[in-house]
């Protein structure tokens, strides 16, 4: 005779995120399998992300059609944030990409555009640029701001510096001087694109592609650079170089992107990391100045943008996943943390499948809470809680799809803290705000449960009914409920999900929290299921498009039969 | 007869007078032969015989005529001495030209080279520090770090400033080592310079010295010559006397002689008066008796004269 019915109640489930390193039957509840488009809301529990919504509304750049063009791709590359007589201001590099019917590629046109705001309304305006030896690495720019400059390094180019007004070449300016020594100058260019704006100078690597020494500028003067000379232009100058060719602990490498933090300077390689302490000092190179403070073998940076700066720690992408490394410098031993933990194989194959790496990229939204990795050719991105790490150590993981974007950047202006997104759909940017999409269709949460046994693994259950509580805001939308005992879902059934219409609130009451108060629907939906096996995966997905949801809890009634 | 008498008588006086006259002159002629026998004699007797002095450094003479031998040269011991001094005092006078040479050459070589020496003395040192900078700098992962205001890194530009500074104090020291060694080199010409200054004055000495004997020597026949005074002035003495006795014998003799003579007109005039007087035998006999005595007197005095002359 079976059993009395149970019911099991799995609060919060798959707040820990995703984790497919563990067993599935021996996980967490917490944990899930699938958590597309979701985060971990400020409750707790795992809800759908917000939209990449439209932001920029044209993209006014001038360029000629080519013959026999079939398609033109316009995407937005790299995106730089600086203020400028006290004015924040945003700059992005932008190219057309013409091709012909058979795909060939007929014409390449970039661009460096300032993001402007009218009221609402915002546009990407083409900037004037000097002539540029390689105009089309603007793809793989980097910009920095330095004290009322934007700059942008890109390979083979001659640096930009924007002054809010016009672009010039930073070789233009009547103090340039190019670094040099007794034997002459030794690179008439800071034509490196891998740099950092830190301790009052700017790093530059990359510079005549020597990916071994970092140039650094006089203080406060990005136009000096190193002087070896006997009689050195300005005896004041403590502009340098810092070549590292040496000191890789593998024997060699290549600097992929250089970080400051906590008066560091960290020079990631390719597989191996160098940690510059001292690096704030007024000249590195005096007594006492830069040392080398540690080494860390066999980790690495995958590509120079897949590092995020948190504050207290600095986020790398390696190609076993996202890394950290503590602020434990003075200690000498540095600790590793590996936040991908809990999908470490997938991130890893992801990472490997990635041709192009300059495609993967990071970065972190304090406002959000979040670390996104985004993989840009693939359109995916893997997003960290910054909060807390699950119980496993690893963050709290989720996935995003329909990334259509190559980078984001996070910042702020006047008080309002913006992520913006650098579209590839020819739409400038994109900003991750509200829950409608800047395609006006819906995106789709999705959650699947771990496999849950019950305590009683051996054990066929015989699901009778799961009950969803579902929080959800502004719009009804459609979902779908799934459950299954063969490690997928196997049944499912459509799901009416309400929400308060917010316009009944008035619109002010919805602008800051997708699930804000008082404005959330909670409602328990019931699903009468079928089917028995030994572990039940329960599933949810729903269309998110201006509406939002969470799922708060989740409820099963089952019976336990015999064992199998 | 008378008149006669008187006529004989007077030509008798004529007759004896001028046969005294005769004797007289006779005499006189005798006189002045036998003075310029004496002063021959004393001529002879008188003149300066010479003589020698012998002393253990050798025979001085002084000859009759006045010449005078030594009989002793210079020492040639010192003369050897002399020269072996002035050889050694030349020697000494090419070092000092040598070194006073030295010390007037450029003291750029010099220092140079002392220079070399003191940094090639230093170069293990440097290399020893070079390394052990190098390899701290290595350590600390600071060997790739150039800076404008050194160069290479500040421990680079330390470690250089530090050579540097050595080698200015090298460089310095070398400078003063160099030219204290061109003072010591003006030093020694000095002393050099002395040395054969001394040398020369010692060859000069010898040189000097060397005639030690002569000067003795004729100290020696100073003593001599006392001597030869002495038995000159004996000499001259006895001469004196002789010519006194012998002016005195001839004196005598012409004293004599006068006296005879005298005495002869005297007798002659007398007979002559008496034959005057015809007849005074008396008278004739009493002038023959004068005439006899004068003869005794002046072999008296021949015979005194040759006593004190010893010559007939």
């Amino acid at each position: 005779m079976a059993s009395q019915q149970q019911n099991v109640t799995i609060d919060s489930p798959g707040f820990e995120g995703i984790n497919t390193e563990e067993s599935p039957i021996s996980q967490q509840p917490g944990f899930c399998l699938v958590a597309d488009n979701a985060v971990v809301d400020r409750f707790g529990r795992i809800g759908c992300r917000k939209a990449f919504a439209g932001f920029t509304t044209a993209v006014n750049i001038t360029y000629t059609p080519a013959v026999g063009v079939d398609s033109t791709v316009i995407t937005t590359h790299r995106m730089g944030n600086g203020f400028i007589n006290n004015v924040s201001v945003v700059i992005a590099t932008v190219d057309v990409i013409q091709r012909d019917i058979t795909g060939t590629l007929l014409q390449t046109d970039s661009f460096v555009c300032k993001l402007t705001t009218v009221g609402d309304v915002h546009e990407l305006d083409e900037l004037t640029l000097p002539t540029m030896l390689n105009p089309t690495s603007l793809n793989d720019a980097k910009i920095v701001s330095f004290r009322d400059k934007l700059y942008v390094f890109s390979a083979g180019n001659d640096p930009l510096v924007y002054d809010g007004t016009a672009v010039t070449n930073l070789s233009a300016a009547a103090t340039y001087r190019p670094p040099q020594d007794n034997s002459g100058i030794l690179a008439p260019l800071l034509d490196g694109n891998i740099v950092t704006a830190s301790y009052g100078r700017l790093w530059v690597t990359g510079v005549g592609e020597d990916y071994s020494s970092i140039y650094y500028s006089d203080l406060l003067i990005p136009e000096v650079w190193y002087d070896g000379k006997h009689t050195p232009h300005n005896a004041l100058n403590t502009g340098g170089i810092l070549n590292v060719a040496e000191y890789w602990p593998k024997g060699t490498d290549r600097i992929v992107d250089l970080i400051a933090h906590n008066n560091a300077l960290y020079v990631f390689g390719r597989n191996s990391i160098l940690i510059y302490n001292n690096a704030a000092t007024g000249d590195p190179a005096a007594e006492g100045g830069i040392f080398l403070a540690d080494t860390i073998s066999n980790l690495g940076l995958v590509s120079r943008d897949a590092t995020a700066n948190i504050g207290s720690d600095i986020l790398f992408v390696d190609d076993s996943g996202v890394r950290s490394l503590g602020r434990t410098i003075q200690e000498k031993s540095v600790p590793i943390g590996d936040l991908t933990y809990n999908i470490r194989r997938d991130i890893t194959a992801e990472i490997s499948a990635t041709v192009d790496k300059k495609s993967i990229s990071l970065s972190y939204w304090p406002d959000e809470d979040l670390s996104v990795l985004t993989f840009a050719d693939a359109e995916i991105a893997y997003c960290m809680e910054m909060r807390g790490p699950s119980i496993s150590g690893g963050s709290k993981m989720t996935r995003w799809t329909g990334c259509q974007f190559r980078r984001s950047m996070y910042y702020e202006v006047a008080g309002e803290a913006r992520v913006l997104l650098a579209a590839n759909t020819g739409d400038g940017m994109f900003l991750y705000d509200e829950f409608l999409e800047h395609t006006g269709t819906a995106f789709e949460f999705k959650f699947e449960s771990t496999g849950y046994t019950f305590g009683q693994p051996a054990n066929i259950k015989y699901v009778k009914q799961i009950d969803y509580t579902v929080v959800s805001t502004r719009i009804p939308t459609i979902g779908h409920a799934g459950w299954g005992f063969s490690g997928r879902l196997d049944y499912s059934k459509e799901l009416n999900i309400d929400a308060q219409i917010p316009a009944l609130y008035g619109v002010a009451l919805f602008g800051v929290d997708e699930f804000g108060d008082g404005l959330t629907t909670i409602r328990r939906y019931k699903v009468n299921t079928k089917g028995s096996g030994e572990t039940l995966i329960v599933g949810l997905r729903a269309d998110i498009e201006g509406n939002s949801l969470s799922l708060q809890e989740i409820n099963i009634q089952t019976l336990l039969g015999r064992l199998n | 007869m008378a008149g006669l008498f008187s006529l004989l008588s007077g030509v008798g006086s004529a007759v004896a007078g001028y046969d005294m006259a005769k004797d007289l002159r006779k005499s006189g002629t005798e006189a002045a032969a036998g003075l310029n026998t004496l002063a021959g004699t004393l001529a002879d007797d008188s003149q300066f015989k010479g003589y020698g002095v012998t002393t253990g450094l050798g025979t001085g003479t002084v000859g009759a005529d006045g010449s005078t031998n030594l009989g002793v040269g210079q020492d040639a011991g010192m003369q050897a001495l002399q020269g072996q001094m002035l050889g050694q005092g030349q020697q000494f006078n090419q070092y000092a030209n040598q070194a006073a040479g030295n010390s007037m050459m450029d003291t750029g070589a010099r220092e140079q080279d002392i220079y070399s020496r003191a940094m090639a003395m230093q170069q293990p040192g440097l290399d020893a520090q070079r390394a052990q900078q190098q390899a701290r700098e290595f350590a600390q992962g600071r060997g790739g770090v150039r800076g404008s205001q050194f160069g290479g890194s500040g421990e680079d530009a330390a470690m250089a400033r530090a050579q540097a500074q050595a080698q200015n104090q090298a460089a310095f020291q070398a400078m003063g080592m160099g030219q204290q060694e061109m003072m010591n080199q003006a030093n020694m010409a000095g002393q050099y310079g002395q040395l054969g200054q001394g040398y020369a004055q010692q060859g000069m000495g010898a040189f000097g010295q060397s005639f030690t004997p002569m000067q003795q020597q004729l100290q020696a026949m100073q003593l001599g010559g006392q001597n030869a005074d002495r038995y000159q002035t004996g000499q001259l003495t006895g001469t004196g006397y002789g010519a006194q006795l012998g002016l005195g014998a001839l004196q005598s003799q012409v004293n004599a002689d006068s006296a005879a003579s005298q005495l002869y007109g005297n007798v002659f005039g007398a007979g002559m008066n008496a034959l005057g007087g015809i007849g005074n035998t008396s008278l004739a006999s009493g002038m023959k008796q004068v005439g006899g005595d004068v003869g005794d007197l002046w072999d008296m005095g021949v015979g005194l004269w040759e006593k004190i002359t010893g010559k007939p």
